[in-house]
């Protein structure tokens, strides 16, 4: 449901110079996506999960959807703030964690589901090779830095039991602070060594 | 993706799985059309998969507060040790 932003997103597209926008968020998993109807086009903020505190891996995506929307690819392109930002803080409110956000075009298109065909994977497998031939250029060309993968399977560590699943009801009950570190202390005493 | 395609989060996602070989082989092609596709990287999908598995499993753990934090993920939990078996078959 399209609403008026609530005033935390509004501070935020005020620095952008976007006033007058109406939002309505379209996905909450991990990162929440707000689509934003602003006047002069729509746009889409970004808010990354609060474990998501690692600047580096979100200036190396600004920097390489930056540098495929230069090349023509169909991604979306940040924005920068009035400041020359892209990547923003945001607090819901001020008792809650700061999260960082990045505003950026939006894309139109339509949600396949049902209808997923090979010719809608024959799509996103060109897509992947062309964002696999920029990237092999921009580490070339220095302009991304980022030497290690986003995310690793600690495959080593669940195989010699270091890593497991937390007993049901020995989760906390509040959120994690930092990645890892509630959880491993409510392991069972199996999985620790 | 093709972990997901194969192991579907919900089960409402079932025909995802059905119709996996196809659309694994509709999307290596386009792949193939935009950039160097050798055939040691096909034979590692399975792997990879399994990887992704133990990622989503690892974002699991690490940053939810309950299992049931989302929908799925009692579900997916189920599923894991059948999917890395298969992985590895």
């Amino acid at each position: 449901m399209w609403r008026p932003p609530p005033p935390s997103i509004e501070r935020l597209l005020a620095q952008h110079g976007l006033r007058d926008c109406r939002v309505r968020r379209v996905a909450n998993l991990d990162c929440a996506v707000w689509r934003v109807q602003a006047a002069q086009a729509d746009m889409a903020l970004r808010i990354y999960a609060e474990e998501r505190r690692d600047t580096l891996p979100i200036d190396t995506e600004i920097a390489w959807l930056l540098a495929l929307a230069d090349a023509g690819v169909h991604v979306p392109r940040p924005r920068a703030d009035g400041a020359g930002s892209y990547r923003m803080r945001w607090q819901a409110d001020a008792g809650s964690a700061a999260r960082h956000a990045v505003l950026m075009d939006w894309l139109p298109g339509r949600r396949v589901y049902k209808g997923l065909r090979p010719v809608h994977l024959r799509h996103i497998g060109e897509l992947a090779g062309r964002l696999h031939g920029s990237a092999r250029q921009l580490v070339a060309a220095r302009v991304l830095s980022s030497p290690r993968l986003a995310h690793t399977a600690e495959v080593a560590a669940w195989a010699d039991g270091r890593r497991c699943v937390p007993e049901a009801g020995r989760a906390p009950s509040t959120s994690p602070t930092a990645a890892g570190a509630t959880w491993q202390k409510t392991w069972p005493a199996c999985c620790s060594s | 993706m093709l972990q997901f395609l194969k192991h579907p989060l919900t089960p409402a996602d079932a025909h995802h799985r059905t119709a996996y070989p196809r659309l694994r082989d509709a999307l290596l092609e386009g792949y193939a059309a935009r950039h160097d596709l050798p055939d040691s990287l096909v034979a590692q999908i399975d792997p990879l998969i399994a990887a992704g598995l133990l990622i989503t499993l690892q974002w699991i753990v690490d940053d939810w507060p309950r299992l049931d934090h989302r929908a799925w993920g009692p579900w997916f939990l189920s599923r894991m040790g059948p999917a890395l078996d298969e992985a590895f078959d």
